[in-house]
């Protein structure tokens, strides 16, 4: 006779960077239900965002997450310039495409270290690592910090890229593109990588939209859903296409990651080669009038959502943000169970899951 | 320092541009037709509006926006879309913690307890005339 | 001098918590232990239980739910045990000063040994950190003994 039983996985765990707890209920090895408690790094910046002055929020939305920081930054900033109708002079929008996906770069290279290390692959999680330094090298490079760049303003960016850092952003992806291209192959067809893998914790398409997923885990269920095809800022003269995969298992998540990666470097070289001169920050004058907004951006994990309403004062009456793992975390409650229970780490990573986004 | 919504019954509130008015009554019934239709629930903004709630749900469909937009007396219960859409009751579940919204049919209930300790104070998202 | 002593001051183990960082503290001290900057070369190690730790290393300013795991964690570990706080919420609580849920810094819930600054901490200013805790061990086991004796 089995009987269930119910492990605790978290908060303190050597897998996760960050404390999410997950209360399994097992059958034997079978992990039959499961429960996401969270809770563990609330701390209620949405709250804090109405009592700040909405310039000092720019610096506030950034410790969201200081993985994706910068993003949230220019989600946040959009929303402020469509409701005080601030034009971005063409500069600034592919700076923060510049940034962004540098960001994206590190963030899913970061990522792939993460997996391998959830299956043990020790050599492949610090060589991902090794490579990453680059990236985090040219941010500090371009505007002094290595994660938290603080590099987002409102009606543009703070600071310019000057011709000889592009110049040497081009080298250091060109060099990211070539190491990669040793290390990424290891992923995509490594018996190991893919014995732990395909065919775990699979979401198919037909569940993939009341699951409420977004990101490279709605991309990997083979739908072709990105924010960023919706043309904010630069995005529009890049001519994006999103990657789609259609297995929906944590082995096509990885894929999905592998290629966008790419797909940066890309983006990035392309931004670099087409990147106007000029101003890059557009002066306002005043407080957000009485009007509401709501701005949505492609993060490294999915879709970033802000909803912001001014009241004509330099505070803002409401700040909400829609993160992306907070959309994926209910997909666990489907991806789980049937599992194995050393299946677990492997699954909950495929997610990305960033809890401090999730929690605000 | 002081907010300046002391009389939220004087004041008026922006409505954002293309939402669509919705009541307690027909929500459930729209909200599955927007499933059937294909839309994506993106998620639900809660606004505290003195006597009562502003509900705005997002929902996507094709890269373009669809937001519906529901007020309710602070007493009044609001039914649960997390039978339609799996992924509401996170969001459900947050509104209720954290603006003490009233949910009939919570799919999985945390009991207000999903983001706060156990002696933490409740509702702290409402505006108060005093903090 | 006991092998004891020399191993957890040559080769400390250390155990990371997030009290509640938005990451980029977290990735920071991630960093620390991968190639470039690579403290593993000098025996310190990073392990998932307490029981195993000499350095607690925390990010992320405390809130309400994560004090009492904090807490746990820290009495779970042996004497001499070492508290750095990494980041600047986690040393005052920072940006998210006026946040509702935010208790301080981590000095509110248990005591610190050093403090590292920075949002986000630099990995060469976390390693400082637990080099300077490293100094601070003999230090810490004599108050340990002579605490000891007293009761005895």
């Amino acid at each position: 006779m089995s009987t269930r039983t119910v492990i605790p996985m978290g908060p303190q765990h050597p897998v996760f960077p960050e404390p999410l707890q997950l209360k399994l209920s097992l059958k034997d090895e079978k992990i039959v239900d499961v429960a996401p408690a969270l809770g563990y790094v609330h701390r209620g910046i949405e709250k804090a965002a109405e009592k700040n002055d909405f310039t000092q929020n720019v610096f506030l939305v950034e410790r969201i997450c200081g993985i994706c920081s910068f993003i949230h930054a220019v989600c946040y900033c959009m929303a402020i310039e469509d409701i005080m109708k601030i034009e971005l002079p063409p500069r600034a929008n592919y700076l923060r495409v510049i940034w962004g996906e540098l960001h994206r770069l590190h963030s899913h290279m970061l990522w792939l270290g993460l997996l391998a290390d959830s299956f043990g692959f020790e050599s492949l999680f610090m060589k991902f690592w090794e490579i990453r330094e680059r990236i985090l090298d040219i941010l500090e490079k371009t505007t002094g910090a290595r994660v938290i760049i603080s590099a987002c303003a409102i009606g543009g960016v703070r600071r310019d890229i000057s011709d000889e850092h592009l110049q040497e952003i081009l080298t250091v992806i060109d060099k990211c593109e070539k190491e990669l291209n040793g290390i990424i192959p290891v992923v995509m067809s490594d018996t190991t990588v893919k014995r732990r893998t395909v065919g775990v914790g699979v979401i198919e398409k037909e569940k993939a939209i009341h699951l409420g997923i977004v990101g490279p885990v709605l991309r990997a269920s083979g739908i072709a859903q990105d924010a960023r095809m919706t043309g904010y800022g630069a995005y529009k003269y890049l001519d994006f296409k999103p990657v789609v995969e259609e297995s929906g298992d944590c082995y096509a998540r990885a894929v999905v990651r592998a290629k966008e990666t790419y797909q940066s470097i890309g983006l990035l070289r392309k931004a670099i080669n087409q990147l106007p001169s000029g101003d890059i920050l557009t002066k306002y004058k005043g407080n957000p009038g009485k009007a509401a907004a709501v701005s949505r951006v492609e993060q490294p994990r999915g879709e970033l959502i802000y909803y912001v309403e001014g009241n004509g004062t330099k505070n803002l009456e409401r700040v909400r943000v829609r993160t992306p793992t907070f959309s994926n975390v209910p997909a666990l409650s489907k991806m789980l169970p049937g599992m194995e229970l050393a299946d677990a780490p492997v699954i909950v990573l495929s997610i990305d899951p960033c809890i401090s986004c999730t929690e605000r | 320092m002081t907010q300046t919504d002391t009389q939220p019954q004087e004041k008026q509130f922006p409505v954002l541009e293309g939402a669509e008015n919705i009541t307690i009554d027909n929500l459930t019934a729209r909200v599955k037709k927007l499933d059937e239709e294909g839309y994506r629930l993106l998620t639900a903004t809660c606004l505290d509006r003195g006597e009562k709630y502003e509900i705005y749900y997002h929902f996507d469909k094709d890269l373009t926006m669809l937001h519906l937009r529901l007020l309710v007396n602070k007493e009044e219960e609001v039914p649960s879309l997390s039978l339609i859409y799996l992924c509401a009751f996170l969001i459900e579940n947050e509104m209720k913690e954290l603006f003490g919204v009233k949910f009939s049919g919570l799919f999985v209930n945390y009991g207000g307890r999903l983001f706060l300790g156990e002696d933490s104070d409740i509702t702290p998202m409402l505006k108060c005339v005093d903090c | 001098m006991s092998s004891f002593d020399t191993s957890n001051i040559k080769s400390p183990w250390i155990l990371h918590y997030d009290t509640g960082s938005c990451n980029g503290c977290d990735i920071e001290v991630l960093a620390c232990l991968t190639p470039l900057y690579d403290v593993e070369r000098f025996g310190i190690l990073n392990v998932g239980n307490p029981r195993h730790a000499d350095i607690l290393v925390i990010t992320g300013a405390a809130n309400k739910r994560s004090a009492r795991v904090l807490r746990n964690l820290y009495e779970q570990m042996p004497d001499p045990k070492m508290v750095v706080a990494v980041g600047i919420c986690a040393v005052s609580g920072g940006v998210l000063h006026n946040c509702y849920n935010v208790l301080g810094g981590v000095d509110k819930v248990i005591p610190v040994d050093v403090y590292v600054p920075g949002c986000a901490a630099r990995p060469e200013a976390i390693i400082d950190g637990i080099v300077l805790a490293l100094q601070k061990i003999p230090e810490k086991r004599k108050l340990l003994k002579s605490r000891e004796a007293k009761t005895a």
